[in-house]
């Protein structure tokens, strides 16, 4: 599973502003959540060139395919803009971290 | 425990209502258990073990209706009882392990300290669900002005 995280070179998505006032959730299409590195309600990496974000991820039918809905706290802090390109990735969880730290404890 | 909102607005519809409903719960740590659009409703549980753990789980149902530019949510709250009783619990296990040596005193100081733990978990709630409500109100606000800006333009899809 590790291998396969490691692998994944992460999604890239559209960026769409939402008119949700706050920070820290990211919305897109049902079919990112059927692959099985995103679930709902967990947390995910959002990367450009330059900054990431870590946000939580909520999926739905009405987003567009390909697209993704910040908010703009998020896009400023990201540096983008609507219609812009950014990498979703996934976060490893705190106990797969700490297990690869301190992996050698189980040899 | 039971909360409405309701909003006169031509431009809102169910579905865009619950999606905001929905990001709202995620955002508050709720897992969705249910989300079905053609009867507008959403239940969400705030049931991860640290949230169980430390008593701080809860369970809400939400149920949107729309009639002619109204729309109205019932919220109803759940997972009072159980969350306090192991607020009280914890708090009066660990003041006991504090004042075990004064004996009938000591266990009448953690039914008190037990007590003000359920209190400390009704405040956290009543935050929770003030903040929750303000936040829906505003988004519905925002999400109308912004549909009215792009009427017409604006698909179903991705309408948010």
């Amino acid at each position: 599973m590790e291998k396969e995280e490691e692998k994944f070179p992460g999604i890239e998505l559209k960026v769409k502003k939402s008119p949700i006032s706050g920070s820290g959730i990211a919305r897109v299409h049902i079919s990112i959540i059927e692959l099985p590195e995103f679930s709902e309600g967990k947390v995910i990496s959002v990367e450009t060139d330059r900054e990431k974000r870590i946000l939580r991820l909520v999926a739905d039918k009405m987003m567009e395919k390909g697209r993704i809905s910040l908010r703009v706290k998020d896009m400023e802090k990201l540096g983008v803009r609507e219609g812009e390109r950014v990498v979703l990735k996934p976060v490893k969880s705190v106990g797969k971290r700490i297990g690869e730290k301190f992996g050698f404890l189980g040899k | 425990m039971k909360d409405l909102i309701r909003k006169k607005s031509k431009y809102l519809d169910i579905p865009t209502v619950l999606e905001v409903v929905k990001e709202r719960l995620v955002e508050h740590r709720f897992n969705i258990d249910n989300y079905d659009i053609p009867t507008g409703s959403i239940d969400g549980r705030r049931n991860t073990l640290d949230k169980v753990v430390l008593g701080l789980y809860r369970r809400v149902s939400v149920r949107a209706e729309a009639r002619k530019d109204d729309i109205t949510l019932d919220i109803e709250w759940g997972g009072l009882i159980s969350s306090c009783s192991v607020s009280a619990f914890q708090f009066f296990i660990v003041s006991m392990a504090i004042f075990r040596s004064l004996e009938l005193q000591g266990i009448i100081i953690a039914a008190m300290i037990g007590v003000l733990g359920v209190f400390l978990n009704l405040v956290m709630f009543f935050a929770m669900r003030t903040r929750f409500i303000a936040r829906i109100r505003r988004d519905l606000h925002d999400l109308e002005v912004a549909m009215k800006e792009d009427q017409g333009r604006r698909t179903v899809l991705g309408r948010l």
